[in-house]
């Protein structure tokens, strides 16, 4: 115990005491944590944004008033077999109405020319899936013989043209989220293990006097482990400070712009994932401060 | 001498060691018993830091035996040199001290690292910095230091743990002749309350003045061994 004790103090004291050093491992701690931050906030928003967009998506499959109820049920059915169809709701003339008279954006006189004795307005299925590439099934299906000719329209060609940019969107941005991620890890990595690995070497005439007073090798290691853990500490709590004053300061200037309409969502996503966003940052820091110091000590010091 | 009825505390036996062609000890023998003082000197290159290398064992000897306290050093692991090496005070001529930590702390760091408790490490420290005169400059950083204080640290770190045997390499190597004066003198008086002393030195008037066993070191082989020897080679 008493030895964890000083291992630990003297692992604050060689941080407080190579001041320079300490600060400098620190900082570029910091702008590793900040490109993973950065990327994890963007990330993070870009696919809540992307899933948003894909539940308001739907089709609606609108049915001539020759098509009998049993057949509507029928393809309800057909629909819901799939598992990535998340919702087919059936619209009756009735709802139909309804929402037509909500409809703000039709004139009041028109909306007042449809009532219940004299409904026009189709019976239908809304269908909603949690992928959007499921609605090309959709479409064959209703292409189908069975029910071709008691079809009305469906709006799946309306939508398609955006039911293909926000696949690719999301695809595109995984991709590149993933590739730059992967990017900025690998130099964060190359950046802090360099630094670590010259904070060994500046010090290993220290470290082969601790041998030579009769330190055993975890004694000698384990302030140096514990420096580097403290590097992506500090860095941790450095960065999360900015990040959080950088959403801040950009939500305020970016009011009222169109891009002030993208930060608007980004900022509930950020404090709703604040903590996972700074658990992954505390595993990146820690694994990248205590590894890089690890092997540097193993690769430049001869114990 | 009387000591010479006890078994040897040190015992070099044939020992070789090669650098690359470079023949640096070849086929040294020596013994040197509890509570000596030993000095050994020779022209640079003849030996003596490595013989100093191979007892505090960071080398090994290519062949030959060297036995300290009975145990052939040979054969320690990785893991048995910190234990070995709390039971020797080594005394550098570049001092070796610990840049961040204060004259207090670098005394106690040996302490520490042995697992010695708060208290005792309370006790201690004190008193040996008393013993090298430096109570005074406890919480000085080494860079603060003179040449001479710096080595009396350094001596009082080796001390601290008590040890039956204490090897200085060229302690006096960078002081000024006072300072040297200084150092002998502690060192003397450390020998007599007992410990063993090996001494490797350049210093003509320390060794002249000690008139101590003189162990002359040539070509990597023991070439003279005088009981109060003086500085000639």
């Amino acid at each position: 115990m008493t030895q964890i004790k000083r291992i630990i103090k003297q692992a604050f004291s060689n941080f407080i005491r190579n001041g320079w050093l300490s600060l400098t491992a620190t900082l570029i701690m910091t702008l590793a944590l900040l490109t993973v931050g950065v990327f994890l906030v963007v990330a993070l928003s870009t696919n809540k944004i992307a899933s948003d967009l894909k539940d308001k998506i739907d089709i609606v499959v609108n049915f001539k008033d020759t098509a009998s109820e049993a057949l509507i049920q029928q393809l309800k059915g057909d629909l819901m077999i799939r598992p990535d169809i998340k919702t087919v709701r059936y619209i009756s003339k009735e709802d139909a109405l309804n929402e037509f008279k909500q409809r703000t954006s039709i004139k009041e006189e028109i909306r007042e020319i449809v009532t219940p004795e004299d409904n026009p307005l189709p019976r239908g299925l809304q269908i909603q899936s949690v992928n959007v590439s499921e609605y090309d099934y959709v479409s064959e299906v209703i292409k189908k013989p069975t029910y071709a000719p008691y079809i009305d329209s469906s709006s799946y060609d309306d939508n398609k043209g955006l039911i293909e940019t926000v696949n690719n969107a999301t695809k595109f941005v995984e991709r590149f989220g993933l590739i730059l991620s992967a990017f900025f890890i690998l130099v964060s990595i190359l950046v802090v293990f360099n630094t670590a690995r010259l904070a060994v070497m500046f010090r290993a005439k220290e470290i082969e006097v601790m041998r030579l007073v009769g330190a055993s090798d975890s004694y000698v290691k384990m302030p140096f482990l514990i420096e580097g853990f403290l590097y992506g500490f500090f860095a941790l709590i450095i960065e999360t400070i900015l990040i959080y004053a950088g959403v801040n300061v950009i939500d305020s200037i970016s009011s009222g712009t169109v891009f002030g309409q993208f930060v608007e969502r980004v900022i509930p996503i950020y404090y709703s994932e604040f903590w996972f966003i700074v658990l992954i940052e505390f595993i990146v820091g820690t694994v990248i401060g205590v590894g890089s110091t690890y092997v540097s000590i193993r690769k430049n010091v001869k114990l | 001498m009387e000591g010479k009825a006890l078994a040897p505390i040190i015992e070099v036996k044939d020992v070789h060691k090669y650098y690359g062609n470079v023949n640096a000890l070849n086929g040294a023998n020596l013994r040197i018993f509890p509570g000596e003082f030993v000095i050994l000197v020779g022209p640079s290159g003849a030996g003596k830091s490595t013989l100093i290398r191979l007892l505090i064992r960071e080398e090994k000897a290519d062949k030959g035996k060297i036995t300290v306290a009975g145990r052939n050093i040979r054969r320690f692991s990785y893991r048995d040199l910190p234990y070995y090496r709390r039971n020797l005070g080594i005394v550098f001529q570049d001092y070796k001290l610990l840049p961040n930590k204060t004259v207090w702390e670098n005394v106690a760091y040996a302490l520490e690292v042995s697992g010695a408790s708060d208290e005792d490490i309370t006790r201690k420290v004190p008193k040996v910095l008393q013993a090298v005169n430096l109570r005074s400059k406890e919480d000085a950083y080494p860079d603060q230091l003179s040449g001479g204080e710096a080595q009396r640290v350094s001596i009082a770190r080796a001390l601290i743990h008590n040890p039956k045997i204490l090897i200085a390499d060229e302690p006096t190597g960078n002081l000024d002749p006072e300072a040297s004066r200084e150092i002998a003198d502690i060192l003397e008086k450390i020998n007599c309350q007992g410990t063993t002393i090996i001494l490797a030195t350049h210093n003509k008037e320390l060794v002249d003045r000690m008139r101590k066993r003189v162990v002359l070191i040539k070509a990597g082989k023991i070439a003279s061994d005088q009981k109060q020897g003086r500085y000639s080679f």
